[in-house]
């Protein structure tokens, strides 16, 4: 065939792969009709394997035109999966969906309100270089009251009515032994809160025979009165916020002198509410039971009650997780109701 | 204690006017916590006093008055219809509610007919006006009461407008068990003075009878009792008690009795020092001997309850036999009676201890033990003595026998106290003069003397009233009480050094890693019930079957510590599923407990535990339901999170979990013990065996684990890995094996190869179904991934160490590729 023929021929099946690429409407017909012309077998191709019969003069020429024909080929596919990419796209973009249902969110576990205000009063008090300490739950009448200097038959046994497990062994009703403990353990300065369960026999809506304690102790020499005020004044604007007030009350605890109750602003009506059923609208609520660390109990552990002094400090965590959260009974804590666990 | 305002006011002369209220808040503010305040007479209004001019039988009702009364001399008459049968004469004082008047409850008071006549309000008893427990008839005034002009309304007449203050004491200030204690502290704060001086008993003296002739006293245990002192009152005639007299009992919450026992809790309440009269025909010769019981004593007490004594009881004794529980409560033979006209009065200090403990075993906190219980001044015992010898002739028309018998082997000798004013400021954080501690503990009753040269030292003499006065900074207590808890700054501590900041980080890492796989923490109680740990059905000799139990639990639920957490966590997934609450994801970390060996404390190990139930969250409809897998995923998951940062190797092999078809408790198929790399039992995994679900009340499938937590790896800060810089390739296997084989046996004999290319080994897939797998076996997929540290690895290379392991696994389980 001459190379005019050959040019032309290639002109033709160029211009029918325009005509018919403008029929295809899948990215299946469009890439089929490129293997058509440009396949292996392809009719573009197959007349090229005829460049061999042409004189080498006319290859060049010949060449030219194949590639331009190649080219607008894979032009014309490129372009038309451009356009079908395109159309897909935009129907595509005519899909909606009822973004009113709800949205796939996996459970959330949550941590025991109790752990959380535990926790919190861990790190108020960690501000303050308090750290933590633990002791046992059951736990030896030494521990828990002798050492306390309140010993067998003082009537301040009646302020915590005990579990008792044998005549000398407790569930302890304060967290108090682990003062003890800590004190037995190392020589000051000391400087612990012991966060735990205790247990004492009453059970209404604000008591629960197991409940769960704060206990703080600062030991050192110089510790004052007055800094035990600010360590629970500190606690209770953390824990409560805005300008609430403290006010220390005396009150008898054996193990301490002088004792104070600490009474804080009601959180609920702003220490201003007549008919307030929280502090029953006396504007205080009590959260605390503290005072300055008895010489007896100094003498117990075998510290020198002339050269340290030291406060501590004992707190219902349940109270102050019903002062913040609002929680009404007690008993909540211990049932283990998602109904009232998820809240939190 | 229940103190009486105005009862108050009578032992006191304050500086200035104070009422009620603020009083109440002085005492709080000084430690003397007031609880309650009541008001008399504040429950009603418009009631007052009317005078009954005339009164004849109703015309139609036989048990109707009708009654005219006037409410001032020469008023108008006013005509009131009443239905109590003591209408007094003309002339006699009855309380009457004028119309609009308002009673107790709120019931207004009108004009209304009865049986055709017009009653205009109503004449009013005791209990109607809430005063009193009489309601036999309507109240008939007499005496000073009645004295006064009718009109006067019934507060007035009545002294109504008085507080009751109900006042939580502390336990170490037994003297604020009286009123006159109480008064005592309201002149400290307040500034005044006691009006109570020395009690005369000589107008009631029968200078003729002698004491010591009637009544003798024999101490055989002093320290038992330190001082009993015995007055004999001759003459008495037993009646009720004035008007004045009972309605301070009752409002002190005492039923009043006879003029001579309430004389005896007339000044309890006053003085705070319990009393004893004892019919003297009852006290054989009139002989007291005060000693401890024997072993198989009895005595009836005046309740009428025969009791058994037990050697360290003190005993009243007269020559014969006891006739009184020493403090706690008299004997049924030496009561005053009707008929009794001697008396022999006790007024005693006893030791607090020995009072307690009889108290207590027997039950008996009468007022009078709960004074002994906290110490009662043994140097009061003779005023109180007087001023009950003094009321109970006036009262009951007796003569006091001339002398006592004061048995007081050892009288104290009360030592001083030293005071530094520098130690208080110290103590305190402010400062605090020696002359303002001075006059603050004088205000209080005690003695005060300057000491020492540097103008800083106070010697102090505490009275014998005030036990819980013994050392300096008992006394800083109360100079900073009476100065005001209120004037105390606050301060901060100094900074101190960090702690140490050891501290076990695996309940913290624990909780969040559990909440953050959706489980929900629960806490529950320590104490359980042993058929609730029964429930599990362990096997005999099962370390949680030893349990510590309480003496004195207040319910059988609550009788024994936990040595689980699963019974507790057991049953309040019961608790949810009554509540419709199906699905259930809680854990707890907590303490569970065994008995201690012979003589030390419990044994307590943290554990942690969980229970699952109903179904994994899906998204709008539930998701699947959940199994055992999600109880052990939440084990692997949280011991892999506990030794990410474990540098020694030992937990990167991974838990075991080995088939424990012998946990009672667990379904015999469902069940695995975890076990450490190292071969440590760790705890358990599985499901609840149905039968033990049910004794819980438990019905869809539910499945536990349970983890000492002890034995899980302490967190430490994770190392970093280098983030990989070539590429992975991944293979997969798929073998049919005997359905025998476990899984972890594939997987260890991948591990055994200890391939270092290898970067992970998954299971993809476990399918049984008979449709793909031949009998007896079953069919598992696993993804191999393949990664090198250092290049990129070729297909070549990847297929030929893959195919070398699938030919070693092929050859070790006699599987058959699929």
């Amino acid at each position: 065939m001459a190379t005019s023929d050959l040019v032309k021929e290639l002109e033709a099946l160029g211009a029918e792969f325009a005509r018919t690429a403008g029929g295809c409407a899948t990215e299946q017909d469009i890439r089929a009709l490129q293997a058509r012309f440009l396949g292996k077998k392809g009719s573009v191709s197959l007349l090229m394997k005829q460049m061999g019969a042409v004189p080498p003069e006319a290859r060049r020429e010949l060449g030219a035109v194949f590639n331009r024909i190649k080219e607008s080929i894979e032009g014309e596919v490129a372009r038309r999966l451009g356009e079908l990419e395109n159309a897909s796209a935009t129907a595509d973009l005519g899909r909606s969906i009822d973004v009113t249902l709800p949205g796939r969110a996996p459970s959330v576990g949550r941590l025991h309100l109790l752990t959380q205000i535990r926790q919190h009063a861990v790190d108020v008090f960690g501000e303050l270089g308090f750290e933590v300490a633990e002791g046992p739950q059951i736990d030896t009448d030494f521990h828990c009251f002798e050492a306390l200097a309140i010993p067998k038959d003082h009537p301040a046994r009646d302020m915590q009515d005990t579990f008792y497990v044998s005549d000398d062994v407790v569930l302890r009703p304060h967290t108090s032994p682990v003062q003890i403990r800590v004190m037995q353990s190392r020589p000051p300065p000391v400087r612990i809160v012991a966060p735990g369960v205790v247990y004492r026999r009453d059970d209404d809506a604000t008591h629960s025979p197991m409940f769960m304690q704060i206990e703080g102790l600062l030991v050192d020499e110089g510790v004052r009165f007055s800094d035990l005020k600010g360590v629970m004044l500190h606690f209770v604007r953390r824990t409560f916020g805005g300008g609430l007030d403290i006010r220390f009350r005396p009150s008898y605890f054996p193990f301490v002198e002088p004792g104070a109750e600490v009474d804080m602003q009601c959180s609920f009506c702003g220490g201003a509410g007549s008919s307030c059923r929280v502090c029953k609208g006396t504007g205080w609520v009590e959260i605390a039971g503290s005072g300055m660390v008895d010489p007896e109990v100094f003498g117990h552990v075998g510290y020198d009650a002339e050269r340290y002094t030291g406060f501590a400090f004992g707190m219902g965590l349940e109270r102050v997780a019903m002062l913040v959260h609002g929680v009404g009974d007690i008993k909540h804590f211990y049932e283990g109701d998602l109904r009232f666990l998820a809240q939190f | 204690m229940r103190a009486l305002w105005s009862w108050l006011l009578e032992l006191c002369e304050l500086d200035r006017e104070v009422g009620a209220d603020e009083g109440a808040a002085l005492l709080t503010g000084a430690g003397l916590e007031v609880e309650a305040i009541e008001r008399l007479g504040g429950g009603f209004s418009g009631v007052v006093v009317a005078e009954v001019v005339a009164a004849e039988r109703h015309p139609r009702a036989d048990r109707l008055t009708v009654v005219d009364v006037i409410d001032q001399a020469g008023g108008p008459i006013t005509r009131v219809v009443c239905g109590a049968p003591n209408v007094p004469r003309p002339g006699g004082r009855v309380l009457w509610a004028r119309p609009g008047a308002r009673l107790p409850g709120g019931l207004e008071i009108g004009v209304r007919p009865l049986k055709g006549v017009e009653s205009a309000g109503m004449l009013c008893s005791e209990k109607e006006l809430g005063i009193g427990d009489d309601s036999g008839g309507i109240a008939v005034l007499v005496g000073a009461e009645a004295a006064g002009p009718p009109g006067a309304s019934a507060q007035d007449a009545l002294h109504l407008t008085d507080a009751i203050l109900e006042i939580s004491a502390p336990a170490n200030r037994p003297d604020t068990l009286g009123h006159l204690g109480l008064a005592r502290e309201l002149v400290a704060l307040v500034g005044g003075r006691l009006t109570s001086g020395a009690i005369d008993l000589s107008p009631v003296t029968d200078p003729g009878l002698d004491a010591a002739g009637l009544a003798a006293v024999d101490i055989d245990d002093p320290v038992g009792c330190p001082r009993y002192v015995a007055r004999v009152i001759d003459g008495v005639k037993v009646g009720p008690s004035p008007g004045w007299l009972r309605r301070r009992l009752q409002a002190v919450g005492v039923r009043p009795i006879s003029n001579l026992v309430d004389v005896t809790n007339y000044v309890l309440f006053e003085l705070g020092h319990p009393l004893h009269a004892f019919d003297h025909r009852g006290v054989a010769e009139g002989h007291i001997r005060v000693r401890r019981a024997r072993a198989g004593e009895r005595m009836t007490t005046l309740d009428g309850q025969d009791r058994a004594l037990e050697p360290g009881d003190l005993l009243i004794c007269d020559a014969r036999r006891p006739i009184g529980l020493a403090g706690v409560m008299g004997g049924q033979d030496s009561e005053v009676a009707d008929d009794t006209s001697r008396v022999l009065l006790e007024a005693a200090a006893f030791d607090p201890r020995s009072v307690r403990r009889t108290a207590r075993r027997l039950g008996l906190h009468s007022e009078a033990a709960q004074r002994f219980e906290r110490g009662v001044d043994a140097e009061g015992a003779d005023r109180a003595s007087r001023r009950a010898a003094r009321l109970m002739a006036e009262l009951s028309g007796g003569r006091v026998a001339n002398g006592v018998i004061d048995a007081y082997p050892r009288p104290p000798s009360g030592g001083s106290i030293r005071l530094r004013a520098s130690r208080a400021s110290a103590l305190a954080g402010f400062a605090i003069h020696r002359d303002e501690a001075a006059a603050a503990l004088r205000r209080l009753g005690l003695e005060v003397e300057p000491d020492g040269s540097d103008g800083d030292e106070l010697r102090v003499v505490a009275p014998s009233f005030r036990p819980d006065l013994s050392r300096e900074v008992d006394l800083i207590e109360e100079v900073l009480r009476l100065r005001g808890y209120d004037q105390l700054p606050a301060t901060l501590p100094p900074l101190a050094a960090p702690p140490s900041g050891e501290s076990d980080g695996r309940p913290a890492a624990i909780r969040r890693v559990m909440t953050g796989l959706g489980w929900n923490e629960a806490i529950t109680f320590g104490f359980t019930s042993p058929t609730r740990i029964r429930a599990l059905r362990l096997a005999d000799g099962d370390p949680r079957l030893r349990m510590v139990a309480l003496r004195n639990p207040m319910s059988a639920e609550q009788s024994v510590m936990r040595t689980t957490l699963l019974s507790n966590l057991l049953a309040a997934l019961a608790r949810n599923l009554k509540h419709d609450i199906a699905d259930v994801w809680l854990f707890e970390i907590g303490s569970v407990f065994a008995p201690g060996d012979d003589g030390a404390l419990p044994d307590e190990r943290q554990r942690v535990a969980g229970i699952v139930c109903g179904h994994r969250p899906g998204w709008l409809a539930a998701g699947p339901e959940v199994d055992f897998y999600d109880a052990k995923g939440a084990v692997e998951r949280t011991v892999a999170e506990l030794a990410a940062g474990d540098q020694s190797g030992t937990w990167s092999r991974g838990l075991r979990f080995e088939p424990a078809p012998d946990i009672a408790y667990l379904h015999p198929g469902v069940a695995a013990r975890v076990v450490s790399p190292e071969g440590e039992l760790l705890g358990e995994v599985g499901q609840v065996i149905p039968s033990v679900a049910s004794a819980f009340e438990i019905e869809p499938p539910c499945f536990v684990f349970d983890l000492d937590l002890d034995r899980l790896p302490r967190p430490s800060p994770r190392q970093m890995r280098a983030v990989p810089r070539f590429p992975a390739v991944t293979r997969d296997v798929s073998l049919f094996v005997a359905a025998e084989i476990p899984a972890a046996r594939v997987g260890d004999l991948i591990a055994e190869r200890a391939d270092s290319l290898i970067e992970q080994v998954r299971v993809l897939e476990e399918y049984r179904d008979p449709e793909r797998v031949p009998a007896g076996k079953k069919g598992l997929l696993w993804s191999i991934t393949y990664r090198s540290s250092e290049r990129t690895l070729t297909d070549g290379e990847v297929d030929q160490r893959h195919e070398a392991l699938v030919s070693h696994l092929v050859e070790k389980l006699a599987a058959t590729r699929r």
